[in-house]
């Protein structure tokens, strides 16, 4: 299971292994630590020291995966305009974890080159009122560079409607 | 032979409508899939696939003299469209009652597309490839396959219509091979009358807010900023501030591209944002990566629909050209 989990967050495995990975994830917290220590690795494998992932992470993405209402208000807000990427569980994982440390302080955490664990300072449970508002308003303001973004998409591509095509898209979690 | 040299055939190819037999090479398919849409009419309905998700869509294309009208409608979820000209882009998000109205300078100065003499630059970084034959939605097509030299951009295969070169399926590949993003026609008429009324908003605007985004010459952060590492083949294309449409906050972009991929760096003076509603830290949506950060006093939020890593050079290397 364990390489399972690897190579989900390495993005690596197929839409029926991605949901049945999910699947044993959401009724057992052992793996849902290792999904968390493999992010953590991957992260500082490439990098993203500053940007660890807060503590209690996947508990928080398992409460989102349980349709909990600890943190999902502000993913299915930004989803729409974003273009609807919360889709498949494993995107939505990727999506809520983006919001997760997008949301938090950003804590630079040292990691040892064995490190497996998260040192980072306790981050604040994602109940608060004004954290969900303050999150909101970030959306907005994504949403708003995205906008500004379009305009610039080469249109060789895929075609210049595909940005559009993001707008368009449904949030399938609405 | 010099560059120029090599370029004339090529200039002389692009303001041809192409007929069918004259696309040979893998290049010349990709100048025909850029062109078809400023010279064809078409309307169909495509699927659209990000993760395990699937939206459907209509969209209506109109192409007259060289000017384009398009609507796009969602057919499945919220009765979203999007109405395109040369002009502007108005998007109808009737979930969130709202119209975003997005003007088209690029309209004016179309740059930003692939033309044979950004070719050349363009295999610096991707290998274009002629694939196979097939079939999409009963159509015969020639398959395309562009694949990045390196891993700070993704790849594309695209399968053209054999008969017009229009785009009738893409893929955005990782560069692990995943599948990021898929659309695919899977009805079309290709050459009929796009009536007007195929082409003006069905949603109400009633009980709407209207938002529009405007490009500025005064205001926002005075400083001018660059990035000073870049992937392979990245140049600065536009350095513009504009005004937020929701709430006129002016910021500076910097747009950055290989000619396929493009990054946008959005720089808020940190006096005047509001520290509590910037974008922080990493984000993703498939393709599409973006991460914010505090530096010098700015917030700076940078996205694009490039991997992680390039996002991250980009941000990392960041400096204020000069003081204000």
């Amino acid at each position: 299971m364990n390489e399972k989990i690897s190579a989900l967050v390495d993005a690596e495995l197929d839409e029926l292994d991605e949901r049945r990975t999910l699947e044993a994830m959401k009724h057992d917290v052992a793996l849902r630590g290792t999904w968390e220590r493999y992010h953590v690795i991957r992260n500082a494998m490439t990098r993203q020291l500053g940007t660890l992932a807060p503590s209690e992470l996947a508990e928080r993405v398992r409460a989102c995966i349980d349709g909990d209402v600890v943190a999902p208000t502000a993913t299915l807000r930004f989803w729409p305009l974003a273009g609807g990427f919360a889709a498949a569980a494993s995107i939505a994982m990727v999506a809520f974890l983006g919001l997760q440390v997008w949301r938090d302080p950003i804590v630079p955490v040292a990691v040892a080159p064995t490190a497996v664990a998260v040192t980072s300072a306790p981050a604040a449970v994602a109940t608060a009122v004004s954290d969900e508002a303050r999150a909101r308003r970030s959306e907005a303001r994504l949403h708003d560079y995205l906008f500004g973004h379009n305009e610039f998409m080469p249109t060789g591509s895929m075609g210049n409607m595909l940005p559009y095509v993001r707008v368009v898209a449904d949030n399938p979690e609405k | 032979m010099t560059r120029l040299q090599r370029l004339i055939p090529a200039s002389v190819f692009c303001f041809v409508v192409v007929p069918a037999y004259a696309a040979d090479t893998a290049q010349d398919w990709l100048l025909r899939i850029h062109q078809a849409p400023q010279v064809l009419n078409y309307e169909g309905t495509f699927v659209y696939q990000h993760g395990g998700r699937l939206d459907t869509m209509r969209i209506f294309h109109r192409a007259v003299d060289g000017a384009v009208t398009e609507r796009l409608v969602s057919l499945t979820g919220p009765a979203r469209e999007v109405i395109r000209t040369d002009q502007e882009v108005r998007c109808y998000l009737p979930d969130q009652k709202a119209i975003f109205i997005e003007q088209r300078r690029l309209g004016r100065n179309p740059f930003l597309g692939i033309v044979p003499d950004r070719l050349p630059d363009l295999e610096q970084n991707y290998t274009i490839q002629l694939g196979g034959k097939a079939r999409i939605t009963g159509r015969a097509a020639q398959q395309l396959a562009i694949r990045a030299r390196d891993d700070y951009r993704y790849g594309y295969r695209l399968w053209a219509d054999q008969e017009t070169g229009l785009l009738l399926k893409a893929e955005l590949m990782s560069d692990s091979g995943k599948k990021l993003e898929q659309f695919m026609f899977t009805q079309l008429n290709i050459g009929g009358a796009i009536l007007d009324s195929m082409l003006v908003a069905h949603t109400s605007a009633d009980g709407m807010a209207w938002y529009r985004d405007n490009e500025v010459t005064d205001g926002g952060p005075t400083r001018s900023w660059r990035a000073a590492r870049l992937p392979s083949g990245f140049k600065l294309f536009s350095n513009v501030l504009r005004r937020l449409p929701r709430d006129e906050r002016i910021v500076r972009q910097l747009v950055y591209t290989d000619s396929l991929a493009a990054v946008s760096v959005f720089i808020e003076s940190a006096d005047v944002a509001k520290s509590d509603d910037m974008v922080e830290g990493p984000t993703s949506m498939g393709a599409l990566n973006a991460l914010g950060k505090i530096l010098d006093r700015h917030h700076v939020t940078v996205v694009g629909e490039v991997p992680v890593k390039t996002i991250l050079m980009i941000s990392d290397s960041l400096v204020p050209e000069s003081r204000p």
